[in-house]
């Protein structure tokens, strides 16, 4: 009989240890002279420092695009991205949506039914009709 | 083809050669009217010229000229050519030899002579090459120089002084009943005609009105433009900063309260300040300066930032400053992001193995960029 | 004693002490009812009836604020601001019967040695049945956490092991469990839209609908002695 390695390889748990936050880098894109950038650039100039300043673990990537709509694109740990145009919104809108990037885990979105997610084996086994005292019917 | 910004350096009737008439015709020299701009004021202009190395001439400029053409031929080219005044046109470029003309095959009345078939192993005639791209043919003394400084001045202090010196000299021409200077042209005198101004007394009463007192006629006598006066370099036009700061703390302000209600007055001053300082006024803001105060201001008043990342430079350090921030003043491409990642290099070594690039691998520059170097 | 207990018994593990429990000593109080029922064949009638008496009909309050108090124990906000959001509210306990505090002081032990733990933990009035490790999504988006906050979840109705359940009445005594999650995000599901017909009618309506629901991890699972209610 060979002797085989043992399949179980440790499985990383964001959380468990130590929480690690999975955005790693928002890009944020404006034009200096279209309309639609002008929440945008008002977000840069009021909000973007206070925001920058709570969240250390993100690198902010501030650059214009000419002639093109306001974008931010978050990048995240498992090498996604997700980007959200921020045309013509308000400074808090776009607030909103930079907490929303920052919060995703940048997994694709799927519908989940069941609350709860284990990797663990169930705590009180399966049961089994042949164990046990058996029924009386 | 030369470009229309070389040919826009000659400025004013004296200056433009093809506006003269025919070299045949010989009127009287332009030049004996009153120049209608001042002298030219040495300003550190930008030269664009052509980078690209010069070709020999072609065989017909250089052997030499008139002796191969008729008589008839040559008068007919001189008419086409620039005018070959050097005096004048040292100043502004140097024009080419005049070409020779290769007789015409039916007049040839040698016997031996027989037409070529094939174009090898004439000498080429006709055509300047790259006359006009060798900066030798074009000496500084030809570049454009404006009423208007290129570089403003933004200084507050420096423009302070420049107001009161504007101001000053305007108040006094029109003290001195010369009210047609107002509208004409001033000389450009260097930092003794600037003391001289500033230590003349300007009086503003109630209603706005000043007098100046002091030798008048001496200042005068010095923004009188004459033919043939000496250039000033225009970094000597205006006092350094410290000597400005030093009249300032000791200057009176009231002059400050001098009325600009009157419009010959005001044109005066605000066209004397753009000739010191660069510095013009805009069409809409003109109607609101009243004092000489509120020109100031308006001089003063620092330049609205033109994009998100200068007024952020600016005004919001806080922001620049964060560790986790990174602003990018201009668009981030492909290129900037393999060089931020170190992949730049590698491509570039990989190209160079593979004979596929020569030299960085950059995006090349824009075509109106060599428009405005002066090439083809 | 059955076999698998036995094992248990020798696979002993040291519980986690990721924490010093000091931190979160909680200020004494009644005794709460808690009776405990073993699930192995070998049951007693004793705890059989105390098991009845555990699973007897209990209120279970529906207002979220009373149904579960969340500490947050949070990196973004001040203890103050993380109080005024979720306030603290004392668990209500009834004073324990004698047959419960027997079980409690005689089968709690034996609960804490087999080593996978699970608890029925409440947030908000929902149940969710967790053990260490496990990721929940919250059927919400709850305000005022950012990802890396740590709650502290306590308010449970059992705690258990592989042959052994704790189960209150309607809730455990908050002092024999510490369980932690992480704030992990907040993630959403891909829009729904419910097209809206009415009879006779050829228009229909689209309604879409998208939600956003927080995401937690329990890292921390800790069963203590029944010392820590003074028996």
């Amino acid at each position: 009989m060979t002797i085989r390695a043992l399949e179980k390889i440790s499985v990383g748990q964001n959380g468990i240890g130590s929480f690690i936050l999975q955005c790693k880098r928002l890009d944020i894109h404006y034009c200096d002279h279209s309309g639609s950038s002008r929440g945008m650039n008002a977000f840069i100039k009021t909000h973007l420092s206070k925001f920058a300043q709570k969240n250390p673990a993100i690198e902010f990537a501030v650059s214009p695009r000419p002639r093109k709509h306001p974008v931010m694109i978050g990048h995240y740990i498992n090498g996604r991205q997700k980007s959200i145009c921020v045309a013509n919104m308000e400074p808090s809108q776009i607030l909103k949506k930079a907490e929303l990037l920052r919060d995703a885990s940048g997994d694709k979105v799927k519908r989940v039914n069941k609350p709860v997610t284990s990797i663990n084996e169930s705590v009180r086994g399966i049961w089994s009709p042949y164990h046990g005292n058996g029924m009386a019917v | 083809m030369r470009r229309i910004s070389r040919l826009g350096k000659p400025s004013g009737a004296r200056l433009a050669p093809a506006a003269r008439p025919l070299a045949p015709l010989g009127t009287p020299r332009a030049s004996t009217r009153p120049s209608p701009t001042p002298a030219a004021v040495k300003i550190n202009t930008l030269r664009f010229y052509s980078s690209r190395q010069p070709e020999p001439l072609p065989a017909s400029l250089t052997s030499g000229g008139k002796s191969a053409a008729p008589e008839e031929i040559v008068e007919e080219v001189e008419v086409q050519q620039f005018d070959h005044d050097q005096s004048q046109q040292q100043r502004l470029f140097v024009p080419p030899p005049r070409p020779s003309v290769a007789e015409r095959a039916d007049t040839i009345t040698d016997t031996l002579y027989t037409p070529a078939t094939t174009a090898e192993g004439l000498e080429s005639i006709g055509g300047l090459g790259s006359w006009w791209d060798d900066p030798a043919h074009w000496p500084e003394t030809s570049d454009f120089v404006g009423f208007k400084p290129k570089q403003k001045v933004q200084e507050p202090v420096l423009l302070e002084a420049a107001v009161r010196r504007a101001l000053t000299e305007t108040l006094l021409m029109k003290q001195l009943g010369q009210e047609e200077q107002l509208t004409g042209p001033w000389g450009l005198q260097g930092k003794a005609q600037h003391d001289a101004v500033l230590a003349l007394d300007v009086r503003v009463d109630s209603d706005g009105n000043a007098t100046v007192t002091g030798d008048l006629h001496a200042v005068a006598d010095g923004l009188v433009v004459k033919d043939g006066e000496s250039n000033v370099d225009s970094a000597d036009v205006l006092p350094s900063t410290a000597e400005a700061l030093a009249w300032k703390s000791q200057a009176d302000q009231s002059w400050k309260g001098t009325s600009l209600q009157d419009a010959r007055l005001k044109f005066a001053v605000i066209k004397r300040v753009m000739q010191l300082t660069g510095q013009v006024i805009p069409d809409q803001k003109l109607a609101d300066i009243a004092t000489a105060r509120g020109l100031l201001a308006t001089l003063q008043k620092p330049p609205k930032p033109k994009t998100l990342s200068q007024e952020i430079v600016a005004k919001k350090q806080d922001l620049v400053t964060l560790p986790n921030v990174a602003f990018s003043p201009k668009r981030v491409t492909r290129g900037d992001k393999d060089q931020a990642l170190g992949r730049y290099k590698l491509i570039e070594a990989e190209f160079r193995k593979r004979d596929l690039q020569d030299g960085p691998l950059s995006v090349p520059k824009s075509r109106e960029k060599k428009h405005w170097n002066g090439e083809a | 004693m059955s076999r698998s207990l036995l094992r248990s018994l020798f696979e002993l593990r040291a519980p986690s002490t990721s924490r010093p429990a000091a931190q979160f000593k909680l200020p004494a109080r009644s005794l709460s009812t808690t009776p405990l029922r073993r699930n192995s064949p070998t049951t007693t009638e004793s705890t059989t009836a105390a098991a009845q008496n555990a699973t007897a009909p209990s209120s279970i309050p529906t207002n979220p604020t009373e149904a579960a108090s969340l500490v947050t124990e949070s990196r973004s906000q001040t203890p103050q601001a993380a109080e005024a959001l979720y306030p603290r509210i004392p668990q209500q306990v009834n004073p324990p019967t004698s047959e419960s505090q027997a079980t409690i002081a005689q089968l709690l032990p034996l609960l804490r040695t087999q080593p996978a733990h699970y608890l029925t933990a409440h947030i908000w009035g929902r149940p969710y049945l967790v053990t260490a490790g496990d990721q929940i999504r919250l059927p919400f988006k709850m305000p005022g956490v950012v990802p890396g906050d740590v709650l502290r979840l306590d308010r449970a109705s059992t705690l258990g092991s592989r042959d052994f359940t704790l189960k209150g009445s309607p809730y455990v005594d908050e002092r024999l469990f510490e369980c932690r999650a992480t704030v992990l995000g907040t993630e959403t599901e891909p829009m729904r839209i419910k097209i809206k017909t009415k009879r006779r009618q050829r228009r229909n309506k689209q309604v879409r609908s998208k939600h956003h629901f927080t995401i937690l991890r329990i890292s921390e699972v800790n069963i203590n002695g029944p010392e820590a209610v003074g028996l």
